[in-house]
């Protein structure tokens, strides 16, 4: 005879295969390595044609107003003759820009800007070069050449984050690396939302199609059913893990070459700190909706319905996301903090606040145990109604009836 | 010896209806059982008490010699009525794991499932998914997986509804090993030939109570002779009191009020017919069956009546 731990552990064996053996799982777990393969091969292509619109782009001008004062040093800059002079050149390719300051200038500040193709692949930058050159021509002469270095950068911004404490500290990072930052979780937790559809939802099909094609009978004549959904959670879980371990690995080798090819990037934000509660909401999260799922597949009679039912529990798991603005703008609100504590909410939420300024560690702690703790509540409940489930054979399955057999099935 | 099942006035209550009602039998170890009854008269749900599948409401069931279901269970071989395996899986594997489930070593669960396939002859579908087989091919591999373990009691829920006549006779022949093993076998069906092939003792259910229990050729004899078949070359008129059916010169005479098998030779001897052969009926248990059912219902006349039609026209 079968211990418990036994019966659990053949069930996790076979359910494991068969998740990990279907398409849908195995072509999901490859995509972050896949994606990131690829962004490995793009990128250097991407930055050699990036290299390329970087090199110093040329402008000339014609200045009516005569406001234009040492303009003539500037390597980038040609001074023409005559507007048509300049439109000559711009059509012969050896200047990318042409402006024409406007004998007004002084008084309305019209620049004609020429340039080929359309305004949204002309270079932007040498507008704004152009526009330093003028704006240092104007007060030449006037102030010393200090203050015409800060009119053209006028702050050099020293960055300051509060910590959790409320002590300010210094922000050293780059844009590149902030939005790094953002995206690890946000990524993470869209991920983590489409991993619980479908792998819950595969749970619940499993527990579905088992009762209703009465393979349950056979089963439940052989384990217990706590051993059968604590077996098919069990290896949802370690499916989970699987997948996620695959990501991470991934992320960990290939990430830093990808992101190397980025400008400014930084090392890819895969600290301790950020890896381990993003692991463990999503782990939590994973049993959690596993163990929802199976307790509505013990508790609908068929796939169909199931089905119908997968769509309202998975809805929790995508509330974070839709309200991901106000969780972004404010990770520390009302919200946010509220989505922390509703065990449904929890892991995506967790991880938009992770990617959007971090979360105290007591509401990390707190909230993964009450994740969990509902997991285990629920895996508990889900078995009796499982049971009851069975105990139910020939009625109509109602709240009432369900209830009634709930409490029979102990 | 103690019986491999017991039912003591067994009752379950679905709301107001009542599908088992205070049902009493006992399965002797060792014997091929047949559970009979119309369609919808609670074999099944009897079926799923003894299993601990559905809890009584009234009385007791147990199973080899009153062991606890955790440990009587892991013993038992069930196929259910409703058939249904896992339809992505492969036929090998879904047999290795319900021998793990009944607790079979991996391996020797592997080479009983090769096994199986050979016996029941689909082992070159060994790699097939369930969903590419036919009902009847999964049938077979369920029974397959139901008594791949060696179980001591074999319990079959309409073993043979959806097969062709071959595989209902390698069902049968499989039936046959198992209980030459040893294996204590039942099986529910309202196919009287096949239990009168293979069953030594029955119980007849109809509307959740028990009518006819025990073995069945002390059944057949308790009802007597119910009729003569006689072949001659004509037929005097019938006696008083009979039910006569002629076709090819074979008349069948049934005892409906009374009457001997005399007083039909002695018709033929009157009218100076000689006869060729003249032999004595008993009753089949098609026969026993429709009079139990029809008897039981007619004398509960309201929610019966409607579905003892039904299930009379299914026996035909």
């Amino acid at each position: 005879m079968l211990s418990r731990k036994e019966e659990v552990l053949i069930i996790a064996r076979e359910e494991f295969r068969r998740q990990t053996g279907r398409l849908g799982y195995r072509a999901f777990t490859l995509l972050v390595p896949v994606v990131l393969l690829l962004a490995l091969v793009i990128a250097p292509i991407v930055r050699s044609f990036t290299d390329k619109e970087t090199a110093p782009d040329r402008a000339g001008y014609v200045d009516q107003a005569g406001v234009l004062r040492g303009a003539e040093g500037v390597p980038w800059l040609a001074d023409y003759s005559s507007v048509n002079a300049g439109l000559q050149a711009l059509r012969r390719n050896e200047i990318q820009a042409f402006f024409v300051v406007d004998p007004s200038y002084v008084q309305t500040g019209r620049v004609s800007w020429y340039r080929k193709g359309s305004a949204i692949f002309a270079s932007e930058g040498l507008g704004d070069q152009f526009r330093a050159v003028l704006a240092s021509s104007l007060v030449a002469g006037q102030v010393g050449p200090e203050v015409v270095i800060r009119v053209n950068q006028p702050a050099v911004y020293e960055e300051f984050r509060l910590g959790d404490d409320g002590v300010p500290v210094l922000d050293t990072r780059s844009g590149a690396e902030e939005v790094a930052e953002f995206f690890v979780p946000y990524i993470f937790a869209i991920l983590l939302m489409i991993s619980i559809f479908t792998g819950s939802g595969y749970l619940l099909q499993s527990v579905a199609e088992e009762k209703e094609n009465r393979m349950i009978e056979m089963l439940v004549t052989s384990v217990s059913p706590f051993s059968i959904m604590a077996g098919k959670v069990l290896a949802l879980g370690a499916a989970g893990l699987l997948q996620v371990a695959v990501w991470f690995v991934s992320a960990l080798i290939v990430g830093p070459r990808v992101m190397s090819q980025v400008p400014d990037a930084g090392d890819l934000p895969l600290t301790a700190a950020l890896l381990v509660p993003v692991l463990a909401f999503f782990l939590a999260g994973y049993f959690l909706f596993a163990v929802v799922m199976a307790g509505v597949g013990a508790a609908t009679s068929s796939v169909r319905e199931a089905t119908q039912f997968s769509a309202v529990i998975a809805l929790p798991n995508i509330i974070p996301i839709y309200g991901s603005p106000l969780i972004i703008d404010n990770p520390d609100g009302l919200f946010a903090r509220a989505m922390t504590f509703i065990p449904l909410t929890a892991p995506t939420t967790v991880m938009l606040r992770l990617g959007a300024g971090g979360v105290p560690a007591w509401e990390l702690a707190a909230s993964l145990a009450l994740t969990i703790a509902s997991g285990i509540a629920l895996l508990w409940f889900s078995a009796r109604v499982f049971r009851a489930g069975l105990l139910l054979y020939g009625q109509r399955m109602s709240v009432v009836a369900l209830w009634r057999a709930i409490r029979q099935a102990g | 010896m103690p019986a491999a099942l017991e039912a003591n006035n067994l009752t379950k209550r679905y709301g107001a209806r009542t599908v088992v009602n205070g049902v009493t039998f006992a399965v002797e170890q060792g014997e091929v059982f047949g559970l009979l009854g119309p369609n919808g008269s609670g074999k099944t749900t009897t079926i799923r008490m003894a299993l601990d599948i559905v809890r009584p409401d009234g009385g007791s069931v147990s199973l080899l010699g009153g062991l606890p279901p955790k440990d009587a269970l892991p013993k038992v071989g069930y196929l259910p009525e409703e058939r249904g395996l896992l339809r992505k899986e492969r036929v090998a594997d879904i047999l290795r794991y319900l021998g793990m489930i009944k607790g079979m070593p991996r391996a020797a669960a592997e080479d009983r499932a090769q096994e199986m396939l050979h016996r029941v002859g689909l082992f070159e579908h060994r790699y097939k998914r369930v969903e590419a087989l036919s009902r009847g091919m999964t049938q077979l591999i369920q029974f397959a997986g139901a008594i791949m373990h060696g179980p001591e009691l074999i319990i079959l829920d309409e073993p043979f509804s959806g097969l062709d006549p071959i595989n209902v006779q390698l069902m049968k022949a499989l039936i046959r090993e198992q209980h030459a093993r040893g294996a204590t076998v039942i099986f529910s069906t309202h196919i009287m030939s096949d239990v009168e092939e293979l069953c030594q003792r029955v119980a007849l259910i109809s509307d959740g109570a028990l009518l006819l229990y025990g073995r069945l050729s002390e059944i057949k004899k308790a009802r007597g002779i119910n009729g003569v078949r006689v072949i001659a070359d004509r037929q005097p008129p019938p006696p008083p009191g009979l039910e006569t059916a002629i076709q090819d010169g074979s008349a069948e005479y049934r005892f409906v009020n009374g009457g001997a098998p005399d007083s039909v030779l002695r018709a033929y001897l009157d009218a100076g017919i000689a006869v060729e052969k003249f032999e004595l009926m008993v009753p089949t248990l098609n026969d026993i069956f429709i009079q139990e059912v029809s008897k039981a219902r007619s004398s509960r006349p309201s929610a019966a009546e409607t579905s003892a039609g039904v299930g009379l026209r299914r026996l035909k």
